[in-house]
């Protein structure tokens, strides 16, 4: 039985970047890139499966005390290579393009993801299932990830908007902006992202553009917050510092396309409509 | 050159200051675009009304717009100045603080001190600035004794000895921050190519007492500086003691840097452009050329920061970008017009 299946696994895939992808045997071996690619294999319990994983990735703590291949931006080839992997899966969303067409030029099978939202991540679920040989386990945790996400979207339609801002750094001042994932976490709650209409995905931006924009709710990673508190004694005009609406989150959680970003998703949610 | 008289003195410095106020004024109007200049005028108006429903108008110009305009003129003033006396101890067109590596010194002071946590306030004065004072202190050392051949200080020796601490030590704080593994990346980014904020009135006056030291340390030596540009055994003859003067501009340029580098980081060829345009408008009188490229230098600045955060409403730029943009090609003409040696 086993044997068949081997022998009948025969496929081509496209990724997330139109590229080909053939692959003639279910991978044994696979090395991430990416922190919510290596989320991603756990929870498609694929974690035995892991071989390699970047010196970032930290969830969940079995990802610890796999082998690492170094830093997201420049992972160390001659490490992959080591590792004799069946299949990599990189990301746009961190990994140079030449890392990439390296792996390529040593024939090592390449699988790259390219998200840029909420929906992105389920289909990213999905695909590494269909290229792994896990649908089935896929096809479940998109089902409970999207029952998820369409309660928080009820929810959304019941209460009122709110203006949202979501702070990167304090100082100097970083909100993000469309094109991010902290922005389509915040429309998808209920919220308005008061940055809604700045040209790039991280703004710095001014003091004074969250005074006139007055937000309702701040959110900021949990180490920034205790900082923001302390505005209130040069910014109490700020709704959300007046009213004591600031809020901190993990900010793994909102910013790396993994399944945890729905938890990411549901604590913004109940910030926005508490 | 002009003689200088008291009278003029004060007369140009007088008109000088006025359009610095001018200026800051028409800054003040500008920001965000959700708050236009016809409305900030308005609101302005309102206030000194004493209308009390303009209390964002009040927050956004006086908690955020005036300080910041404030820091620009400490920032800008204390750079072109510090670039000023450096040009005329080493007699060299390309002395600055940002190319001869004192304001990275500077920024590896503050990142030392933010990252190994030394959060020291002594009588109000954060222990940042110290830092930043102790690393551009230290560097200036460095790169002045490692310049030295023969007693001497030629061009060429001085700026590669610059550029390569300068590289050292950028290496340093890359490290530094990789080593960390910290979030604060963003952060450490903007903050090496010059930025500016809004800090508290405290931050300001702290930065201020700082410039104001070291301006008036220089200021009190202007005079010497103008013999200095002969050259130092002339100097030395005329009974300047010129090892001493020269300790004293190198201490007093140390602390402008680290007035501005601990809050803005290190802004580019604020140093270098600003004393020139003062040469070549005002003449060499450095009784002249250190109040002048002070005012100029703020006055610089604030604008140059003005456009930082304009271009790309809302979001902003680093203001050192465009410092650097319009440095490095006038840097570039220096080098190729003045003669070096």
């Amino acid at each position: 039985m086993l044997y068949s299946a081997e022998c009948i696994y025969a496929e081509t895939f496209t990724d997330g970047i139109g590229r080909k992808i053939e692959l003639t045997k279910r991978p044994e071996r696979i090395v991430s890139l990416a922190p919510s690619i290596t989320e991603i294999l756990f929870a498609l319990q694929l974690g035995h499966k892991v071989a390699g994983v970047t010196d970032f990735c930290d969830f969940p703590e079995e990802a610890r005390h796999k082998p690492k291949v170094g830093w997201l931006i420049s992972p160390g080839i001659e490490k992959i290579i080591s590792l004799q992997p069946d299949i990599v899966f990189a990301t746009t969303e961190g990994n140079k393009p030449e890392i990439i067409d390296e792996l390529e030029r040593m024939n090592i099978k390449t699988y790259v993801l390219n998200p840029h939202n909420l929906n992105d991540v389920l289909s990213d679920i999905t695909e590494i299932g269909n290229v792994t040989g896990q649908r089935s386990v896929a096809r479940e945790l998109v089902g409970s990830l999207t029952r998820r996400i369409n309660a928080v979207k009820k929810k959304a339609l019941e209460g009122r908007q709110k203006r949202v801002i979501y702070l990167v750094s304090t100082n100097p001042i970083i909100s993000a902006g469309p094109g991010s994932f902290i922005h389509d976490l915040i429309i998808t709650a209920g919220g308005i992202n008061v940055l809604s209409d700045s040209p790039i995905r991280y703004p710095r931006i001014d003091m004074e553009e969250i005074i006139l924009k007055d937000p309702e709710v701040i959110i900021a990673p949990d180490d920034l917050t205790e900082q923001i508190h302390e505005w209130k004694k040069r910014w109490s005009g700020i709704s959300a510092i007046r009213n004591g609406m600031v809020y901190p989150v993990n900010p793994d959680i909102v910013s790396r396309p993994g399944p945890r970003i729905i938890d990411g998703l549901e604590i913004i949610s109940e910030y926005i409509h508490e | 050159m002009q003689t200088v008289t008291l009278k003029r003195w004060l007369s140009s410095i007088s008109i000088l200051s006025l359009i610095t106020l001018i200026v800051s004024f028409v800054l003040l109007l500008y920001g965000s675009d959700a708050l236009k200049p016809y409305d900030a005028l308005i609101g302005l108006k309102s206030l000194l009304t004493g209308n009390i429903e303009s209390g964002t108008v009040n927050t956004i110009l006086f908690q955020v717009r005036l300080p910041r305009i404030l820091l620009a003129l400490i920032t800008g003033g204390a750079l072109a100045a510090a670039g000023a006396g450096f040009q005329a101890i080493l007699k060299n067109p390309l002395a600055d603080p940002y190319v001869l590596g004192i304001s990275s010194g500077a920024a590896l002071g503050v990142i030392v001190s933010l990252y190994s946590g030394v959060f020291l306030s002594m009588a109000g004065i954060s222990s940042t600035i110290v830092f930043a004072f102790i690393g551009a202190m230290l560097t200036l050392y460095i790169v002045y004794r490692l310049g030295t051949v023969d007693k001497k200080i030629p061009p060429h020796t001085m700026l590669l000895s610059g550029v390569m601490i300068n590289a050292i030590i950028f290496a340093a704080i890359l490290l530094i921050v990789s080593v960390s593994k910290s979030m604060n990346l963003y952060k450490i980014f903007f903050w090496l190519l010059g930025y500016l904020s809004s800090p508290d009135y405290s931050t300001l006056l702290t930065a201020f007492i700082f410039a104001f030291i070291g301006a008036a340390i220089m200021f009190s030596q202007a005079k010497s500086l103008n013999i200095l540009t002969l050259d130092d055994e002339t100097a030395a003859t005329l009974g300047l003691d010129v090892e001493r003067i020269k300790k004293l501009i190198l201490i007093g340029g140390a602390l402008l840097v680290a007035a501005s580098v601990s809050i803005c980081g290190p802004i580019s060829f604020i140093g270098i452009m600003i004393p020139h345009t003062v040469r070549l408008l005002a003449g060499y009188d450095y009784r002249f050329i250190l109040p002048v490229s002070m005012i100029g230098g703020g006055v610089f600045l604030a604008v140059a920061d003005t456009f930082a955060r304009s271009v790309l409403s809302p979001a902003e730029i680093p203001v050192g970008i465009i410092t650097a943009l319009t440095g490095g090609p006038f840097f570039l003409y220096l080098l190729r017009t003045r003669r070096l040696v």
